[in-house]
């Protein structure tokens, strides 16, 4: 794949960018008691990616913010979370914007509540008897509420064109 | 740059209906069938390490690989953990539990407590 050097230096910032808003997020854990709720802020980014350039684009970031995220604030295990997470939304972010199922915000929001499933669907496989029917009402709403915040951000972003 | 489609405002709302819809129902399901549990289990790396009466108030410690520790607390009919020398702290800032099917979970530890007893046991049953 070749970049042209406009689009490298803008992944390049907006890597960064990812991996402050993952370090924000890491130094103010949000908690309601629920594991795994959490604003998104490095989503955020991927959806402007997806819509700015491509699912390539959008996923080469997720991957590499996770990875390096990973290794300096997390473990192995939140990497394989992170992962699971960003590829579910990202699929199916992917998915509702080729078939125009939804705008930015109905997209983001359904990437939300996708990255929670993907990260349960991990904790089901690692932890036997794992009560995920008593997580997944709260990981929805959550997913929901935090896509929809994003959603917005990214339209206004998107539509500035900044990017 | 592309033209920015109108914002379909009805669809995201019929979207975020149908989502809330669905949890509100799983949580009513989840409501009406579990009850307050009987027992705490304690599982470490998938294994039964601990079963305790969630009605004797305890404090143990749980021991895992990698020099984890978890203390957990059982006091008035509920179990939370109070200390773990793990990195996210995740098990020390989930809430209480009573209820069966509840678990609390310590992933860097691979500690899993949970709930049984009660009715709510058939239901997790399916989804272990």
């Amino acid at each position: 794949m070749r970049l042209q050097n406009d689009k490298i230096a803008k992944m390049g910032m907006l890597l960064a960018l990812g991996i402050i808003f993952g370090y924000i997020e890491f130094c103010i854990p949000i908690s309601f008691g629920i594991p795994g709720i959490k604003l998104g802020l490095p989503n955020l980014l991927a959806v402007v990616l997806l819509y700015r350039f491509s699912i390539k684009e959008a996923a080469l970031y997720n991957m590499l913010r996770i990875i390096l995220t990973g290794m300096m604030f997390g473990s192995l295990f939140s990497i394989f979370y992170s992962l699971a997470g960003a590829i579910c939304s990202l699929l199916i972010m992917y998915l509702c914007k080729k078939f125009q199922l939804f705008d930015m915000v109905g997209v983001s929001m359904l990437g939300g509540i996708f990255h929670n499933l993907g990260q349960l669907a991990v904790a089901m496989v690692l932890i036997s008897k794992f009560s995920f029917l008593y997580y997944l009402p709260f990981l929805l709403i959550s997913g929901l509420i935090a896509g929809f915040c994003m959603g917005q951000l990214s339209n206004i972003i998107y539509k500035r064109g900044i990017l | 740059m592309k033209e920015i489609r109108q914002v379909t405002t009805k669809r995201n709302l019929i979207l975020a209906a149908v989502i809330v819809l669905f949890a509100l129902f799983i949580f009513v399901i989840r409501y009406v069938q579990t009850n307050i549990g009987e027992e705490v289990v304690v599982e470490v790396d998938g294994e039964v390490m601990e079963q305790l009466s969630l009605n004797k108030n305890t404090k143990i410690t749980i021991k895992s690989a990698n020099n984890g520790e978890n203390t957990l607390v059982i006091q008035d009919g509920y179990a939370y953990v109070e200390y773990s020398n793990c990195k996210n702290q995740i098990c020390v800032h989930s809430k209480k539990i009573n209820k069966s099917g509840e678990s609390i979970v310590c992933l860097p530890h691979k500690v899993n407590i949970y709930i049984l007893g009660g009715k709510g046991r058939e239901m997790d049953a399916v989804t272990e």
